[in-house]
């Protein structure tokens, strides 16, 4: 039965394709046919079905026609004129199934109920049939999510098709940058689009890019082959078998050879780092864009500087001046190109142990001063002398080993001694470059008080300051911290209006390269570029003054909140990473916008007296806030960072408290954008990078970096700990109270990088992990060793090294293959090798004095 | 009769664990409704059976993060009053910053693939 059915349905369609070849009329008035007898003349877009051959005539059958005088039915044209017409192109033949066409400009048309629609570029139509005036047509894609039948006037229809409206072409698929916001053909190429999509190569418009400034190959080319660089951060290489190494941040390295990927020998490792020089050798390879210039020092190669131990005798160069502390008194002075030093020995900390013009009094010089100036070449050694010295104080074992030096001796004091609080004595301050210099090298050091003079304090004023213990303790943190920023900050123009405002103006210009004569986005110049801050006393204590009285007004452990602005920027006000974060907090523009979006709502609410208030007061306490969290989340009134300000900041937004002034201001004066700016990306975005400089001068900055950072690590701090409390109870985790309160702290400053979400996922997978009861041992990278597993009990002795640990495994295998972002998220606290991220930093700034500026967890 | 059982199973089994395709076809559903009240009623239900899925199967990594992630976008999403340029733009601010893009600019390069799919939802329903 079933084959009688197949035979019957082949032959019925046989029967129809045999007589159905349809033309379509291209030309008006053109086509003559005869119906009833009589001539007429067809319409162009008239479709005809093409019969039988009897004698000099072909029968056809007219299916739609608009033309006056003939109707659908049969009719008849001569063979031969039929055959001329196809050839001339005034008849052409139609496929039984129409082609798409493409809309290529925004045109209206009719749905099935009357309503009419807008079909927009890109679109995809099958032109139908003529049905009197109407066209016919089948919406196949639309912008709107609309398809099926709907019809066009016929005139109106070939109008189009004759302007390429309508078009029969594939539309060519715009870039991303081009396309306006929201607007896709389909879910599919849109998540397509967002996976592919490199939102920074294309983030510039045309207007930006023709007064941008010409840089080809900005970041492709390796530097100078032969110099010996000082790297300001943390970069991938590849050895020769193919391995993936880190190199840490403060290693030296030297170009050997460049090319699409630069050759790199490691010369020197950072003096905190634990990793063996040797895996690098003989050579590794980078990419161009990993030697970036702006993190990049140009220093004398290790080799070549001298070593500064025990018995080198030196010399400042005539524009430098050092500070030095008097091992006895600890009172401060100032080193000077007249005076001879001598190194004696090393302090356990690191620093330099001298004495000077022969006297027998020590001082001690912070050795990232004296480092400094050795890689700028602003030392002159007398190697004659210093060679002498050596063998003849037979001080060769001391050179390489740490020395407590001796003290027992008066120092004597300098008639330039600078008379600071005997409280502050021991705070190293850095001699500034008030202008430009240049070194032994003839390479030009560009000063580096940009921010003092700009907040022009008066000596009392810092004395005023440096008054209060707790500031006092964080100006020699900050000084400390200020010491080991990266080379890359703006010193822009803070000039003000008639109204005291700050002008606008553009922090970094669009370059561009050219490519078969197509301008191409090539990154971004940072325009006024300023080497880092100097810790100055005035700066360090400005910095300090700000930094205790936003912790004081907040109710933040400034010990807890250090530790990520020394990571995050070293406390430089003005500094500026590769995707323009910018300042103390290193707020990216992303998080600058939410900050403002969040408190606009929260001001509104509050001036308004808004029932959302009373709705958001007990979310200051533990039990309100849980119960907020604990609601489902359409229930939920307000954003977590909105009820974060109306719950516990309102008061300090609005009240007149002291340290809180930093805080008032922000609220009195909020980023406002206009409505024209919310439009698209490349609006907000393009309105924001006007503005930038505004965020780098004061009196704005340092408090709205401060405040930033310190409100995101806060309401996230909050949601960490209610967390971690609910999953213990849920999950029977067996976390003790103070893993709970370490672990919040220790995930709220993950989050500070990898976001509130980004970092939540991981947690509640290793959560996952542990409920297995066995986890996968992790070596001391925080990779897996093979299928070694480790019985846990939740996280019962777990150490807040071991949690470190484990989130840093999660987070870097979140994703399977490589992703620079991964990473640097995993790395974020506890760093690599022992340098780097916040624990590594802290360090560094800490000196051997632990716990004296921030609290590692 | 066997082979469509079996085709069957492999098809509903596929499905069962591929989250990804599970979430982007409740989106193509969720962004043909025209009514606000019926999206915001959709994305609800779709945040329960998402929740449901990551609660009770047992899921690959890739798979725990794009419902993870997704979940959280949609926390996001079902706040929103309304879907006004104001609040689009807001929400789509606020889930760049939960997620920690720091790229320059707004670039959307970075989020994780189910924060991804939130924001195409969040794009989709907002554009009407």
């Amino acid at each position: 039965m079933k084959y009688f059915l197949f035979l019957l349905i082949f032959i019925f369609s046989r029967s129809i394709f045999a007589s159905s070849e349809f033309v379509s009329v291209k030309s008006d008035e053109v086509v003559e046919v005869i119906q009833n007898g009589k001539k007429s003349y067809l319409r162009s877009g008239d479709l005809i079905q093409i019969k039988e051959v009897d004698g000099w005539k072909r029968a056809i059958r007219i299916i739609t026609t608009i033309s006056p005088g003939i109707n659908t039915g049969d009719a008849f044209i001569g063979e031969s004129t039929y055959n001329d017409h196809l050839t001339d192109g005034n008849l052409s033949q139609v496929s039984l199934k129409p082609k798409s066409h493409y809309i290529t400009k925004a045109i209206e048309v009719e749905i099935y109920n009357g309503a009419k629609v807008q079909l927009s570029p890109g679109d995809e139509i099958r032109v139908l049939e003529v049905d009197g005036w109407k066209r016919k047509i089948e919406i196949i894609n639309s912008k709107t999510g609309i398809k099926g039948s709907a019809v066009i006037g016929n005139n109106t229809y070939l109008g189009y098709l004759n302007s390429n409206v309508i078009s029969k072409k594939t539309p060519v698929k715009k870039t991303f940058a081009k396309q306006e916001e929201y607007e896709y053909d389909s879910l599919d190429s849109l998540i397509q689009r967002l996976m592919n999509y490199d939102g920074e190569g294309d983030s510039v418009d045309d207007e930006e890019l023709s007064s941008g400034v010409e840089v080809s190959s900005v970041t492709t080319s390796c530097p100078q082959v032969g110099k010996a660089y000082k790297i300001d951060r943390f970069i991938n290489v590849q050895s020769k078998g193919d391995k993936t190494l880190g190199v840490p941040k403060g290693s030296t390295i030297s170009v050997k050879s460049s090319g699409s990927s630069c050759s790199i020998e490691v010369l020197e490792l950072p003096k905190e780092s634990n990793l063996n020089i040797k895996i690098y050798s003989p050579s590794v390879k980078t990419f161009p864009s990993n030697l970036n210039s702006d993190f990049l020092t140009e220093v004398q190669r290790p080799s070549e500087s001298v070593k500064l131990g025990p018995g080198v005798k030196f010399k400042l160069d005539k524009n430098s001046s050092v500070h030095a502390y008097g091992r006895r008194t600890g009172k401060r002075y100032k080193l000077e190109p007249k005076d001879t030093l001598k190194v004696v020995g090393k302090h356990r900390n690191g620093d330099y142990i001298v004495t000077r013009n022969g006297e027998k009094w020590e001082y001690r010089i912070p050795y990232e001063d004296l480092d400094e100036l050795n890689d700028n070449a602003q030392l002159s050694v007398n190697l004659m002398d210093s060679a002498t010295n050596i063998l003849t104080d037979n001080s060769l074992e001391e050179a390489v080993n740490t020395v407590s030096a001796e003290y027992d001796c008066t120092d004597d004091v300098r008639e330039n001694y600078e008379d600071v609080p005997l409280e502050a004595t021991d705070i190293e301050w850095q001699t500034c470059r008030l202008k430009n210099s240049k070194n032994s090298r003839g390479k030009t050091l560009q000063a580096n008080d940009y921010m003092d003079k700009e907040l022009k304090l008066k000596n009392s004023d810092i004395n005023k300051i440096l008054e209060v213990p707790e500031k006092r303790r964080f100006a020699k943190c900050i000084s400390s911290s200020l010491r080991h920023g990266t080379n890359r900050s703006s010193n822009p123009s803070c000039a003000k209006d008639s109204k005291g405002n700050i002008i606008p103006k553009r922090i970094r210009q669009a370059t561009y390269s050219k490519k078969s004569g197509k301008k191409r986005f090539a990154g971004w110049r940072l325009l006024n570029k300023a080497p880092k801050a100097c810790a100055s006393k005035e700066l360090s204590s400005h910095l300090a003054d700000r930094f205790v009285d936003m912790t004081k007004c907040l109710g933040v452990d400034a010990k807890e909140l250090f530790p990520i602005i020394n990571h995050e920027s070293h406390f430089q006000p003005k500094t500026i990473s590769p995707t323009f974060a910018l300042g103390v907090g290193q707020i990216v523009s992303v998080n600058y916008m939410d900050f403002y979006n969040k408190l606009n709502q929260a001001k509104s609410m509050i001036k308004s007296n808004s029932r959302v208030l009373n709705y958001a007061k007990p979310f200051s306490t533990k039990e309100g806030y849980r119960a907020y969290e604990d609601s489902p989340s359409r229930s939920k009134k307000v954003s977590r960072l909105t009820a974060f300000f109306l719950s516990d900041l309102k008061d300090k937004m609005t009240g007149n408290q002291k340290e809180c002034k930093g805080l008032k201001n922000i609220y009195d004066n909020p980023l406002t954008l206009p409505s024209s700016a919310k439009k698209s990306a490349s609006k907000v975005n393009e309105y924001l990078r006007a503005r930038e400089n505004e965020r780098l001068c004061s009196p704005k900055n340092p408090d709205e970096g401060f405040y930033m950072a310190a409100v995101y690590y806060m309401y996230n701090k909050k949601y960490f700990t209610y967390m971690l409390e609910k999953e213990n109870k849920e999950n029977k985790l067996n976390m003790t109270a103070k893993q709970i309160k370490d672990f919040s702290i220790i995930l709220a400053r993950w989050s500070y990088n990898g976001g509130v979400a980004g970092v939540s996922g991981p947690f509640e997978r290793l959560v996952q992990k542990l409920k297995k009861g066995t986890i996968e041992s992790l070596d001391k990278n925080n990779n897996p060793i093979g299928n070694k597993k480790r019985k846990v009990s939740g996280f019962s002795n777990f150490s807040n090294d071991d949690f470190k640990s484990y989130m840093s495994y999660v987070i870097k295998h979140r994703y399977k293959g490589g992703n620079a972002r991964r990473l640097e998220v995993a790395r974020y606290v506890a760093g690599s090798n022992g340098v780097g991220g916040i624990d590594g930093d802290l360090k560094q700034v800490e000196k051997g004095e632990e716990n004296s500026c921030g609290t590692t967890y | 009769m066997w082979y469509y059982i079996l085709a069957f199973l492999i098809t509903f089994s596929a499905h069962a664990y591929d989250v990804g395709k599970v979430i982007d076809t409740n989106i193509k559903t969720i962004s043909l409704l025209k009514e606000f009240k019926d999206q915001k009623e959709r994305v609800s239900i779709l945040h329960s059976e998402i929740s449901k899925v990551k609660k009770n199967s047992e899921l690959s990594d890739k798979d725990f993060y794009i419902a993870t992630d997704f979940l959280k976008s949609l926390d996001a999403i079902v706040q929103m009053e309304n879907f006004s340029v104001e609040n689009c733009f807001n929400t789509r601010v606020g889930l760049l910053a939960d997620f920690g893009v720091r790229s320059v600019d707004m670039s959307e390069k970075n989020l994780p693939e189910g924060a991804k799919k939130g924001i195409v939802l969040l794009k989709l329903i907002c554009r009407k």
